[in-house]
């Protein structure tokens, strides 16, 4: 693969890389160190990468990277920069869809507890979710990444959706009740 | 929450996956109907699924892309893939060069046997029949040796018979073979 090919490669895969370290993450340093470690991994490694399986081996190389910055912070023991609830938003963007600024704040704001709530989820756990749901993954492929079977990721997936659903239950019960008084 | 709830709860997952059967699927469609338990925490666990789905993609920073673009500009092209030729070290593989290797040796060596020196030492110095006397006498030493070997082992198996073993395991022997010292039964 030459230059220009992986230059195509690079503009429509940063985004999602990007993103799942940050989720993954709570940091955009570390999700930019990430990225760029990603990437220049998949330059050097270009020739030995099947074609057709680059995009598993960029979401594989990503969680490794994610998972292995997780242990250097706990190995230093360093406070992670987490983005605290107030600048929150910041890690949000605005997408098109959410042109509604009404709309956009309360998405966003359900986002975010969505996002406090992942991460007081165990890691595994909250990797599981982010790449069945956000990337994508099918159970059969999580488990192959992350050296497990099929069913032990669906029954971990159904823990932390519940786990999900008990954490938010009190934010959609606050959003109904705002609707209702509007 | 009814006994029915606690049946059909562990479905609701499966249920949302889409991969209840359809028998299940219409009993938890027909109990959700008039159940609003159920209903609201199926619900809640689809608006959490969508939430998850509907993350949005962050934007990676322009100055990323950059550093990444500079970071393999000034590696180089990536090392060009190449198979090695491996060595198998396999014998069908080689079969064709050893048996021509072994041919070549059969022949060297019988062109080479006109030239080695003849041997007419010992053979023509000893007769026939010494030779023969001396073939008896090793066939003789050797049943001797046999004997020997073989009393050497019924004496060992008697000791053990009669020394080593525990007094009922000799009784049931001894009535059995009638074992006697100085006699071989």
């Amino acid at each position: 693969m030459n230059q220009n090919k992986f230059k195509i490669l690079l503009q429509e895969q940063r985004n999602r890389v990007f993103s799942y370290s940050c989720y993954f993450l709570r940091n955009r340093e570390d999700a930019e160190d990430v990225t760029q470690e990603v990437f220049i991994k998949l330059w050097k490694n270009m020739h030995k990468i099947d074609k057709r399986k680059i995009v598993p081996w960029i979401i594989q190389v990503t969680h490794n990277c994610c998972i292995d910055r997780v242990r250097k912070r706990k190995s230093v023991k360093e406070t992670p920069k987490y983005v605290s609830s107030d600048n929150l938003d910041k890690i949000m963007v605005k997408t098109e869809k959410q042109a509604d600024p009404e709309l956009s704040f309360e998405s966003n704001e359900t986002h975010q507890i969505l996002l406090s709530a992942l991460h007081t989820l165990p890691e595994r756990t909250k990797s599981m979710l982010l790449l069945h749901y956000f990337q994508g993954l099918k159970y059969k492929a999580i488990g192959t990444l992350l050296n497990t079977d099929a069913g032990a990721v669906k029954v971990a997936i159904h823990r932390g959706r519940k786990m999900l659903r008990e954490k938010l239950t009190p934010h959609f019960i606050e959003l109904t009740e705002r609707c209702s008084d509007e | 929450m009814n006994k029915s709830c606690q049946d059909l709860r562990p479905m609701l997952s499966d249920y949302l996956d889409g991969i209840l059967e359809r028998k299940e699927r219409s009993e938890l469609e027909d109990h959700l109907q008039n159940c609003p338990d159920c209903q609201h925490e199926i619900e809640t666990e689809r608006q959490v699924i969508n939430i998850l789905t509907c993350l949005p993609y962050q934007i990676c920073p322009e100055r990323v892309t950059q550093k990444i673009e500079d970071a393999t500009d000034s590696m180089g092209k990536p090392y060009p893939y190449k198979i090695k030729r491996q060595f198998h070290f396999d014998f069908y593989h080689w079969k064709p060069l050893y048996v021509g290797f072994a041919l070549t040796l059969i022949v060297i060596l019988i062109l080479l046997k006109p030239f080695r020196p003849h041997n007419d030492g010992i053979e023509d110095s000893v007769s026939q029949e010494d030779l023969l006397k001396a073939r008896n006498q090793a066939k003789w030493s050797l049943a001797y040796i046999a004997e020997v070997i073989h009393d050497a082992q019924k004496q060992a198996v008697d000791d053990v018979l009669m020394n080593e073993l525990p007094k009922t395991f000799r009784k049931s022997i001894r009535s059995t073979f009638s074992i006697v010292k100085g006699e071989k039964k």
